[in-house]
């Protein structure tokens, strides 16, 4: 229950498609270094993680951690992920606002054409709300 | 032949079988005169003789008056008669010319009248057509107008939103309208 806890904490702090890809790569690289003697090389991948995840993690018991990072690497991958297109480069607290709002991990594009609003794309649905939409609507009912 | 011919003919006429008529009479009384004077005496010749001119005079006289009479009468009778003919003839032939012309004039006026408005009516439909054409070609041009107005717009407006109301619009504004627009796709089920 408690590691559910730490996965749910951990997924709230993973908000964007290339934060999502790079700790589901980390984490299949600890799980295949779980099992060696070496520990060094395990420890300095843990340090590749964001530091809010890597405390995270380090919460959980070493002999749980097998089934915890098996099924933080499963929840990651199933974690439905919708890409967001603006007009300009977001910031970190904007891209965790449209991560709270979508209930999901974003994949962020940046597009100056569509001039403003967005553009989200989320299981084979599009769906635009962009300023150029707007404006092509209203210059073609001219 | 004209009137005043055949009058001078009627009237030659008339005159002619007058006289004749006038000179187998004379002849006659003068031959019961002739016989008169062979019965007379040789004495009563000269007596005679003066009477039969004084006689032979009156009635030659007689005779003329009434045959210039009767000649007058005659030539005021034709003469009337043709006056008469004449004035009505002139009279049906001014009627005739009247008539036609006023049928004429009427045909002219209801030719003119049908030209008018037949050419009225073609004036009309030319006018008609160039004036379907004219609007035809302005429409035309005002849609090409419009299309390069529209076209130019949807060049300069999206330049005009970028560097004026998007960038004049803050930060912190765009994004609190980008997630008001999530968040009523979302209640939509848009997403």
């Amino acid at each position: 229950m408690q590691n559910d806890k730490i996965i749910s904490e951990i997924l709230d702090l993973v908000t964007t498609e290339d934060e999502k890809d790079s700790l589901t790569l980390v984490v299949e690289d600890l799980l295949s270094d779980l099992y060696k003697v070496d520990h060094s090389e395990f420890e300095k991948k843990m340090g590749q993680m964001e530091e809010k995840i890597s405390v995270l993690v380090k919460q959980v018991p070493a002999a749980e951690l097998p089934n915890f990072l098996g099924q933080l690497k499963e929840k990651l991958i199933a974690t439905a992920s919708v890409k967001v297109t603006l007009s300009f480069k977001p910031t970190v607290s904007f891209i965790s606002r449209l991560n709270k709002t979508l209930d999901a991990i974003v994949e962020v594009e940046v597009n100056p054409d569509i001039l403003g609003g967005v553009v989200v794309e989320s299981n084979g649905k599009h769906v635009d709300m962009s300023v150029k939409k707007v404006l092509d609507g209203l210059l073609a009912s001219v | 032949m004209d009137v005043t011919s055949q009058i001078f003919l009627y009237g030659l006429a008339l005159a002619v079988i007058t006289l004749t008529l006038t000179i187998f009479y004379l002849i006659s009384l003068y031959r019961d005169l002739v016989k008169k004077l062979a019965n007379v005496k040789a004495g009563e010749k000269i007596k005679v003789k003066a009477d039969l001119d004084q006689t032979t005079k009156r009635v030659i006289d007689a005779v003329t008056d009434e045959v210039q009479k009767k000649m007058e009468t005659q030539f005021s009778s034709i003469i009337a008669g043709s006056k008469t003919n004449l004035e009505k003839d002139i009279a049906s032939i001014v009627s005739e010319v009247r008539t036609k012309l006023t049928s004429d004039v009427s045909g002219i006026g209801q030719t003119l009248k049908e030209e008018v408005v037949s050419a009225d009516t073609a004036a009309k439909k030319v006018l008609e057509e160039e004036h379907d054409k004219v609007k035809l070609e302005l429409a035309e041009f005002k849609k090409k107008q419009m299309d390069e107005i529209v076209a130019k717009a949807k060049i300069i407006l999206p330049q005009v939103l970028k560097d004026v109301v998007v960038k004049s619009m803050d930060p912190k504004t765009q994004e609190d309208l980008i997630i008001n627009s999530l968040e009523n796709a979302k209640r939509q089920n848009n997403i």
